[in-house]
């Protein structure tokens, strides 16, 4: 069976695909051949012959590796699938779960507070990564915030009698 | 109503919990009708809110030991009553499942054209969850 690559981010695919497996890129009419992408890549990594003009600039070519260098995932258009569609979700649908049993659990402290370190770290990590599911890392990171707000309005008074305790002699 | 939709539709996160799904959902019938027959009446009142028992007012899971407790009991509007995420989680689950078998065999009702289905169904109990809060807090203060 002869197996495509995908125009987009050239991952390969097996013939008659229609949507690429890595990106979600329709592949119909957007398709390179093992046999043509070869043929693309020697005529690409001829390098054109240049007039010297004083000026040394390096003559680059695209070579075969170059097609793995694909976008990074979410930037494709959501047509395409792009956002949420090239799989690194893992992290942002994490942090929108942990998000929603922090503020579920909110009494519950121990549940809540794990459930809240992991929305936030979760969270954090998908919008400093850049990773797919920008919409459930910061919904995520909403709810595991007013699932910690909650839960510190039920240890607050606790904290108080405990140092309450503390102070007077009588509990020594 | 149903569209063929050809090709392969499904993300792959989609694929992982619709593997969930298809799993956990035996154990969790179980333990549900086992809460509903007696679980429930071995808690016996001990099951308090701290954040009730601080501030007097409800917190954004008070009501969903006695909401899952009905939903098992066949009481749906008790159940929706008590605490509506219950019956809108039930409800997000029967329709996640049945979006990714009907995308798992190539017809559709909506062509969501490969995004993330489970997404759709977090949000909505996400939404359920802090509606019926604010609710609850605006039944208590208005």
């Amino acid at each position: 069976m002869n197996m495509i690559y995908c125009a987009e981010c050239g991952a390969q695919n097996e013939e008659g695909a229609k949507y690429c497996e890595a990106c979600g890129a329709p592949m119909e009419g957007n398709t390179e051949t093992a046999e043509s992408s070869e043929a693309v890549s020697a005529e690409r990594d001829v390098a054109p012959a240049a007039e010297s003009n004083g000026y040394d600039a390096p003559v680059q070519g695209y070579a075969a590796s170059d097609r793995q260098q694909y976008r990074p995932a979410g930037s494709l258009p959501p047509k395409y699938g792009g956002q949420n569609g090239g799989g690194q979700t893992g992290l942002a649908i994490a942090s929108l779960i942990c998000g929603i049993v922090s503020v579920l659990c909110c009494c519950t402290l121990c549940i809540s507070w794990i459930a809240t370190a992991a929305a936030i770290v979760c969270g954090i990590i998908t919008l400093v990564q850049h990773r797919d599911g920008k919409g459930m890392a910061i919904t995520g990171l909403v709810l595991g915030v007013v699932g910690l707000l909650l839960s510190v309005l039920v240890v607050v008074p606790h904290i108080g009698i405990l140092i309450a305790m503390l102070n007077d002699r009588r509990y020594w | 109503m149903l569209r063929n939709i050809g090709g392969n539709e499904i993300h792959a996160a989609d694929r992982f919990f619709y593997r969930i799904g298809q799993v956990a959902w035996l154990p969790f019938l179980l333990f549900g009708l086992w809460f509903a027959h007696s679980g429930y009446a071995l808690l016996d009142g001990r099951l308090l809110c701290g954040f009730r028992a601080v501030t007097g007012l409800p917190c954004p899971g008070c009501g969903g030991t006695r909401a899952f407790y009905y939903l098992f009991r066949g009481e749906f509007l008790k159940s929706l009553a008590y605490h509506p995420v219950v019956i809108a989680g039930a409800a997000a689950y029967v329709h996640y499942m049945a979006a990714i078998a009907l995308r798992r065999r190539r017809l559709a009702v909506r062509d969501y054209s490969r995004r993330l289905l489970v997404q759709y169904d977090l949000y909505w109990v996400a939404a359920v969850l802090m509606i019926q809060w604010a609710v609850k807090l605006w039944r208590i203060f208005v």
